[in-house]
């Protein structure tokens, strides 16, 4: 099929999660024909299945799909998926970035939330152009009126006349894709200019390598040619290019501008084709690379250790296979008293950091002891040096530091009149600074917040649903650096002081922090043959203490002939529990206590 | 240290009433016809084991349940007389029967008597009428001090006394007067066992709703250690962590030993028949255990088995140690030599020396040396008997 460029529409589908973005997304590709009905797997989209299970996009992913529109031509689709996380907001803006348009998704009783409005500003800054959907209209609370005339009012785009659907029911879908051809423009560019394109994602494959998702703007790309990646310079003979088919891929023989597709250039490491990268004909390069492209860093940082020590070869492997399909997770050996030999891994967020080891656990049979997850904390000596810390044990003698700095996120959260003083409680008490608020209707307010990351790593996002009963939602983007008066919490259990169990604190809260932090210790430490002192300490000095209580008597009053076989178990059992304890002195201690300090907000 | 001795256990699992915190294979049989089943069933089951028997030296017969005492005495005679037979029951065969305040007349311990038994093991538990309803006992301190007093003037003067600490009600005073009471009486023998709610029965489930009023933690370990203290002060030694005996062997000849033959049997893995439903067996290495279904029992008894394995030998120095490290004179270095034809260092040296040096266990060298010595858990150690036995499993 000779395909027009005015005859494509590249778009993307944004809403705030459980909105139905993925449902909607499935419909499309069954109402195209791209999947029969037998065929579909729920939410064909998410491939892995913790995406699934937890009904979140953690990868991009693209689609090709052919749409015959009432006026009886026909439009090929590509529709960009894109994670639906704050922990991915560059990867989300790389995938828009590669779209002309975004099909914008809100639940009709639920309304605008702050995900909506964070991904709606997203798709303007790029250019987008953007129609709203009412999805969930067969739901009884509905109230697509309502929702429509919130949408204009927050958002100020024209709602009135929103398709108002149930992607669940498969009511509305024909209008969406009509609304698809009529309101996303074609894409512009020219064939005949130099090769510009945009990375949007890439995917480690054994047999081809790296391959490349890419948006092309300009030029035309076939196998063959020589490419330039623009950030590295790196350049590659093409070997294949190709479109996305459903769950495979299929080659073509050129790519030319407007198409979204792919390409192979036996690459080996996804880190050399970084999402948001150009990419150019080496031959016949463009004047400039497209706006925006920057290395993501990693925010959160945390040890992984095996539970095992025989698995230190096993969790290397595993995190090298990781990291061949996830350019933004890293990781160096470390060393901890502690817990032996692991590794420091850094994240993109907490959200990041749980769905990777997860996946070692899950996918590589790994159990893993994870130390507390921190954020990159800078530490300005008084040397004139500035070192970036990602361990709590590598902060610097406090003599030769001069001040610290740690990272705050500008926040909004969109939360009912009704549990407004409670989040603004909440916020104050994670030491947030108020910049604004708005009353979006006469029952919802925005709120924003500038926040320390390190106050909202850990459970913000729980307590945030707690106090609002789940009335509220949160969105942030990172803001910057600020100097804060932070000290190092360490623990000493048995008297021994324990690495892994060190964490930065903001100085006020080191009181309170280490205080549960030792309670909840207490509560993890099995008693041993003799007491235990638990104690928290700041620079030296001990600040909370605990004591877990010695086992004065433990033991089977009897054993006779027929009950050696029972008795025996038990004793295996007891020594089972042992193994799996980490040796910190004399004290075995459970690998389930080194992430006690993530729960230190609960009741 | 395997001889040519061989024990045997006959299980009798009928009692008149269950007892409340009791996990032991028993049941309150639906009539006597009950009782006449299920000697026939030991009969057949002792009688199809002769391999087993003969050309051995009989150590010791020990009847237990149960209430073993609640059956006729017509049937512990037949099956005694079975198992006469087979092999020779000798004068100083150690022939003991469980039983219980409530369950025995002077007629049925004059059968005793004339049938061999020349041990009885009597369950008190408490002399605390509080504490045995709590326990759910069928019977009062006056139905002990009279059952006593039967067997006693009976004939049979080797008794045992059985009391329970940590159980619910009681306290430091109530125990002391149990243990005053029962002392008077100056049995050869008492275990005192501290109460363990197991799984599955009564007290467990009161247990876990909050109502069983059991002494603190702290109460229920000052009243584990007012025991011992208590037991010894009047001449009870402590030879095995629940059981004390009057007059232990103490290098001397004329002491006479009033151990409990049978059962440490059990702890220096001597071989043992048990016969009746549940009741294990150990021939060397070979561990065999009957179906705990009475019903599967009695329809083809001692064919059905619950387990039937030779035990490896990991498993058996495992065995070795934690059952002999209950005895105060723990393990002799020698016999494991004998028994394994390995060093006990070689395999257990590392955490041998860490016990030791933790004060949880001791050395103690024999008259010839290091060779002869034995290895024993101290005082502590016994309180904390799990976690230190537990490092011995391989």
């Amino acid at each position: 099929m000779e395909i027009s460029q005015d005859h494509i529409r590249n778009f993307c589908i944004i809403a705030h999660i459980d909105h139905g973005k993925s449902t909607l997304a499935d419909r499309i590709l069954e109402k195209t024909g791209l999947l029969t009905e037998r065929e579909m797997q729920d939410q064909v989209l998410d491939n892995m299945d913790l995406e699934r299970e937890r009904g979140i996009t953690i990868k991009s992913q693209a689609v090709r799909t052919v749409y015959t529109a009432k006026n009886g031509e026909e439009y090929i689709f590509n529709l960009i998926d894109t994670p639906g996380h704050v922990d991915f907001n560059y990867e989300v803006s790389r995938s828009l970035a590669a779209c002309d348009g975004a099909v914008l998704v809100v639940d009709a009783s639920q309304g605008v939330e702050a995900q909506t409005l964070a991904n709606v500003y997203l798709a303007l800054d790029h250019d987008l152009d953007v129609f709203p959907v009412l999805n969930k209209i067969d739901l009884p609370s509905a109230d697509p009126d309502r929702v429509a005339e919130e949408i204009e009012d927050v958002i100020g785009i024209e709602a009135l006349d929103a398709p108002r659907i149930s992607a669940k029911a498969g009511i509305g879908v024909d209008e969406v894709l009509e609304s698809i051809v009529n309101k996303i423009p074609a894409p512009e560019g020219s064939a005949d200019e130099p090769l510009k394109c945009l990375i949007f994602d890439s995917l480690y494959d054994s047999y081809k390598g790296v391959i490349v998702f890419m948006r092309i703007f300009d030029g035309s790309v076939k196998p063959g040619d020589k490419i330039r990646f623009m950030a590295n310079g790196m350049e590659e003979d093409v070997v294949e290019v190709g479109y996305f088919g459903a769950g495979r891929f299929i080659p073509c023989d050129e790519l030319t501008a407007g198409m979204v597709g792919y390409i192979t250039a036996s690459i080996k490491d996804v880190r050399e084709a970084r999402v948001g990268d150009t990419v150019t004909n080496a031959a016949n390069p463009c004047k400039e690379a497209l706006p925006g492209y920057k290395k993501v860093n990693p925010m959160v940082y945390c040890g992984v250790y095996p539970a095992d020590t025989r698995d230190y070869p096993n969790l290397r492997d595993a995190l090298e296979k990781l990291q061949l399909n996830d350019a933004s997770l890293t990781f160096e050996p470390e060393t901890s008293l502690a817990l032996g030999f692991g590794f420091r891994c850094g994240f993109l967020g907490l959200l990041h950091l749980d769905i990777v080891t997860e996946r070692l656990e899950r996918e590589y049979d790994l159990d893993l002891v994870t130390t507390a997850p921190g954020v990159v904390y800078r530490v300005y000596k008084t040397d004139g040096e500035m070192i970036e810390l990602t361990n709590p044990s590598n902060l610097p003698e406090p003599s030769e530091i001069d001040y610290m700095e740690e990272p705050i996120v500008s926040a909004e959260v969109m939360v009912s009149t009704e549990y407004l003083g409670a989040i603004i409680g909440l916020c104050q008490e994670r030491r947030g600074i108020q910049t604004g608020m708005e009353y979006i209707e006469e029952t919802r307010v925005m709120l924003k917040y500038d926040l320390p990351l390190n106050e909202i790593i850990y459970d913000f996002f729980d307590a945030l649903k707690s106090r609002s009963r789940g009335y509220a939602s949160f969105d942030y983007e990172m803001k910057g650096y600020v100097k804060s008066e932070l000290v190092k919490l360490d623990i000493l259990i048995n008297k021994e002081y324990v690495d892994a169990l060190s964490f930065i604190v903001f100085k006020d809260s080191a009181y309170a922090r280490g205080s549960k932090m030792c309670e909840k210790l207490k509560g993890e430490i099995p008693r041993h043959l003799f007491e235990i002192p638990i104690q928290a300490a700041v620079g030296g000095k001990v600040i909370a203490r605990e004591t877990v209580k010695a086992v004065r008597k433990d033991v089977l009053a009897k054993c006779y002939g027929g009950d050696i076989t029972r008795k025996k178990k038990l004793l295996e059992k007891q020594k089972e529990g042992k193994k799996r304890m980490r040796q910190i002195g004399s004290v075995e201690v459970p690998k389930e206590a080194f992430l006690s300090v993530l729960k230190l907000d609960e009741e | 240290m395997k001889n040519n001795d061989i024990s045997i256990y006959i299980h009798i699992p009928f009692c008149v009433r269950k007892c409340l915190y009791c996990d032991f294979n028993s049941q309150v049989p639906a009539s006597e016809d009950a009782f006449f089943y299920y000697t026939d069933a030991l009969i057949k089951e002792i009688s199809s084991s002769r391999e087993y028997l003969t050309d051995r030296k009989l150590a010791s017969i020990y009847i237990g349940g149960g209430t073993p005492s609640v059956m006729p005495s017509m049937c512990i005679d037949r099956v005694l007389g079975c198992i006469s037979d087979i092999i020779s029951i000798e004068d100083d065969t150690e022939i003991t029967i469980e039983s219980n305040p409530g369950t025995v007349t002077e007629y049925k311990i004059k059968d005793y008597v004339k049938i061999g038994i020349n041990r009885v093991s009597i369950g008190a538990q408490s002399m605390i009428e509080d504490e045995l309803r709590a326990l759910g006992r069928i019977h009062t301190a006056k139905d002990f001090l009279e059952a006593y007093d039967k067997f006693y003037w009976g004939g049979i003067d080797n008794i045992s006394v059985d009391v329970m600490t940590g159980i619910p009600y009681q306290t430091r005073e109530s125990l002391i007067k149990t243990l005053e009471e029962v002392i008077r009486l100056h049995p050869k023998h008492i275990s005192a066992y501290s109460l363990i709610v197991e799984n599955g029965t009564p007290f467990y489930e009161k247990l876990m709703y909050g109502t069983l009023p059991l002494p603190t933690e702290d109460e229920a370990y000052i009243i584990y250690k007012l025991t011992q203290q208590y037991l010894a002060q009047n001449g009870y030694k402590r030879y095995e962590i629940s059981n004390y005996a009057l007059g232990t062997k103490s290098g001397s000849s004329k002491d006479k030993d009033y151990r409990c033959r049978h059962n440490l049997r059990y702890w220096e893995r001597g071989d043992y028949i048990g016969f009746g439903v549940s009741s294990a067996s150990l021939i060397g290495n070979h561990r065999f255990t009957n179906t705990a279904e009475l019903s599967e029992y009695v329809s083809a008894p001692g064919a059905v088995k619950t387990e039937d394995m030779t035990l490896s030998d990991k498993d058996a120095m495992a065995e070795f140690m934690f059952l002999g490290l209950r005895k105060t004179d723990g393990v002799k270095i020698s016999d494991f030599k004998e028994s394994f034809d390995t060093d006990i260092a070689d395999i257990y040296g590392e955490v041998m020396k860490k016990h030791i040096k933790d004060g949880l266990a001791e050395f103690i060298a024999g008259e010839e040396g290091e060779e002869d010595g034995r290895f024993m858990l101290t005082e502590r150690g016994m309180d904390v008997a799990n976690y230190v036995m537990s490092d011995y499993m391989l």
